[in-house]
């Protein structure tokens, strides 16, 4: 285990509260260094696995061990895990400076080197100045810097973060974000992120886990869940798409036609060679990767086109949403999200227009619709 | 707007409802003012006169005062019963704060059932209270006959009833709910968040009670102590009781005062004593009940 020393892995770990099934054999392994976010609805058990990692609640089943040592039954203060909880739960009845200085004092740390630490962790956090005030004192963003330095201070080889950009507003949640993220790469710490906000997780993470009901949906890298989601849920949950089912037949090794309601489309996804051939299927396109072309466009860059009526036009910012439904399968109307421009007068609903999208902008889910 | 046409116009409306506030105002300061300072000053006063031949002499002198100060056997009653509170206290607060955390560390419904246990004797009367204590402590009480059979004594022993031991004992154990209660509450409201920081910081569980628990339960700690204190320097009930002539405290002193001796100045005089006392007491753990932490 050449890098093994700092790896987290997650085997078959299960939690039920009271028979009811809260995680379901949850399998995890988070890399040394690596910032991985866990994302997922409200209720699907995102806190809970931090907590059983954290130590914070006992586990049904299943194993945890960091370093090769397991660590499934440990109590929290021996991990090398430092938490950054939603609530920040900074002590009140102590300074911001005994808040960060907290767990070095606990550890018998000498006050003389205390001092000069809680300075930095507070420097890395641009808090200096506060080391006097009490946590009802501070403001949101400034209480979740002053979490994060008491975590940092300890040097832990893992931060376990529940929602911790959750309760600030828009504008210092972008920075947090930004700060989160250098401050990830420069310390080399791995990061365990909590979070329901898909752009934060993709924003950030080496790789997402998405989570829904107790159970793992997709582990990978931001671009590898949004273009090519594994199951309809992620697929959905994951910005918008356009969910068809069909038939697969298998053409070529990596590009295959699929029967769908709207006729034959072209799919190209690695994903198709594994599949039996007519297996059952879903088609998922981003709204943005469809276009409305001329009807007699060129169709070299354009696997698939469909004519249709336009149903709906709706401005809702930088882009417009627009739904149209194909004579052939008018209980399926797509989505298509093009940019709202000004002065251009695109289309208006009832008009006759024509769709169409690339064969490598359709991810192939191995399952069918629910 | 609207604010400003109604409060710019002097009309019935406004001088109606300036009425209704002052009638709330009297309300509100005149019946505490009425019910408790107009007595307190009745006391005060009655404090500086003197008693001749049976009759109240009206004459301002502060001779009660001295009276008090200059006789060693009232000072030392005086010294005793503040030392026997303070003990009361000390034992109280250190049990009371080992059931509270007992307590507060249960689940579900027996945790309720056990807090409700300990509400009921205070809506007890005192008097009842007392005199089950004294049974317990009676030679033939029960606390001699555990301690017999525990094989501790031999023979019923009578050191438990009738002196200041006896008083110590009834006024711990029935002031015992006063102080579990605001401790109790103090412990329950400590959010587990804070212990799973502490934890999660590498606190064991004895430096996370030390560090986290201890001072946040601090003031409720304060209150319930301070209950127990003031209660316990001004009762003259249970020392009345089961202190017999040996057990002899401060409030057998003033309400013999107002009863035997009849000497109604003096024991207002020693009243006013106990009641600076006591607020002095009160006013201390006001501060110490409020550290700088939850008064920001
Ligand atoms: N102590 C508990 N007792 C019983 N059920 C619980 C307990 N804690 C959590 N649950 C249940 O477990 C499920 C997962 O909860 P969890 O807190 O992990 O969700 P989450 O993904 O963090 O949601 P959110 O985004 O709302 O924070 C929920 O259905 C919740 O009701
Ligand atoms: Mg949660």
């Amino acid at each position: 285990m050449a890098q093994g020393d700092g790896r987290l892995q997650i085997e078959r770990l299960s939690k039920n509260y009271g028979g009811v099934q809260v995680l379901d054999a949850v399998e995890l392994t988070v890399d040394d260094g690596e910032f991985l976010t866990i994302l997922g609805p409200s209720g699907s058990g995102k806190t809970t696995i931090l907590r059983l990692i954290g130590g914070f609640t006992e586990p049904s089943g299943g194993r945890i061990t960091f370093g090769g040592s397991d660590v499934t039954h440990m109590p929290i203060y021996r991990r090398p895990f430092n938490t950054v909880f939603q609530d920040y739960a900074l002590f009140p009845h102590m300074t911001v400076a005994q808040n960060v200085a907290y767990g070095l004092v606990v550890r018998g740390v000498p006050k003389a080197e205390i001092t000069p630490r809680v300075g930095e962790a507070l420097a890395v956090v641009s808090l200096e100045g506060f080391m006097d005030r009490y946590p009802t004192q501070l403001s949101g963003g400034q209480r979740q810097r002053v979490a994060l330095a008491r975590a940092l201070i300890c040097q832990p080889r893992l931060i376990l973060l529940d929602e911790p950009l959750a309760a600030l507003d828009a504008e210092l949640r972008r920075q947090m974000r930004a700060f989160l993220k250098s401050l990830q790469r420069q310390l080399r710490i791995t990061f365990v992120f909590v979070t329901h906000d898909q752009e934060e997780a993709i924003s950030m993470s080496d790789r997402i886990c998405v989570i829904n009901q107790g159970k793992i949906e997709q582990i990978g890298a931001p671009k590898e869940i949004y273009y090519r989601p594994a199951t309809p849920f992620v697929a959905t949950f994951f910005g918008d798409n356009n969910l068809l089912p069909g038939h697969l037949h298998h053409d070529r090794r990596d590009t295959a036609n699929v029967d769908t309601p709207f006729g034959k489309i072209v799919v190209r996804d690695p994903r198709v060679v594994d599949l039996p051939a007519n297996a059952a299927i879903t088609i998922a396109v981003r709204p943005e990767a469809l276009h409305i072309v001329a009807a007699s466009g060129d169709a070299a860059t354009h696997d698939n086109r469909f004519a249709g009526q336009v149903l709906s036009v709706e401005f809702v910012g930088a882009t417009s949403q627009i739904r149209v439904a194909a004579p052939a399968a008018p209980d399926h109307p797509l989505l298509l999200k093009v940019p709202s421009l000004a002065g251009e007068s695109a289309v208006r609903p009832g008009d006759q227009v024509t769709v169409a999208w690339r064969a490598q902008d359709c991810a192939v889910l191995p399952a069918t619709l629910v | 707007m609207a604010a400003l046409s109604t409060t710019g116009r002097p009309g019935h409306p406004d001088r109606r409802r300036g009425w209704l506030h002052l009638f709330w105002l009297a309300t509100v300061y005149g019946i505490p003012a009425i019910l408790i300072v107009l007595p307190l000053l009745t006391f005060l006063m009655f404090g500086f006169w003197s008693v001749e031949e049976g009759r109240i002499l009206r004459d301002f002198s502060f001779d009660n005062y001295f009276a008090f100060a200059g006789n060693e056997s009232y000072t030392r009653v005086f010294t005793g019963t503040l030392f026997l509170a303070l003990r009361v206290m000390i034992i109280n607060v250190l049990l009371g704060f080992a059931v509270a955390y007992f307590l507060s560390r249960l689940e579900g419904r027996l945790k309720y059932a056990l807090v409700l246990g300990l509400i009921v004797p205070l809506l007890m009367s005192y008097i009842i209270k007392i005199y089950a204590i004294r049974g317990i402590l009676g030679t033939s009480g029960l606390l001699n006959k555990l301690l017999i059979f525990l094989g501790i004594l031999s023979q019923p022993s009578d050191l438990f009833l009738f002196n200041l031991t006896a008083v110590l004992i009834t006024l711990s154990l029935a002031l015992l709910p006063f102080t579990i209660l605001p401790i109790f509450i103090a412990l329950e409201k400590i959010p587990a968040n804070y212990l799973e920081a502490s934890a999660d910081l590498g606190a064991t569980p004895w430096q996370t009670f030390r560090r986290v628990t201890l001072p946040m339960a601090l003031p409720g700690t304060v209150v319930g102590g301070m209950f127990c204190f003031v209660l316990a320097v001004g009762d003259f009930l249970a020392p009345e009781l089961v202190g017999g002539t040996r057990g002899f405290t401060y409030g057998r002193l003033v309400f013999s005062q107002f009863g035997m001796a009849f000497n109604w100045p003096f024991g207002a005089a020693l009243s006013v004593i106990l009641l600076i006392v006591s607020l002095g007491v009160i006013v201390a753990a006001g501060r110490l009940g409020s550290p700088k932490w939850l008064r920001q």
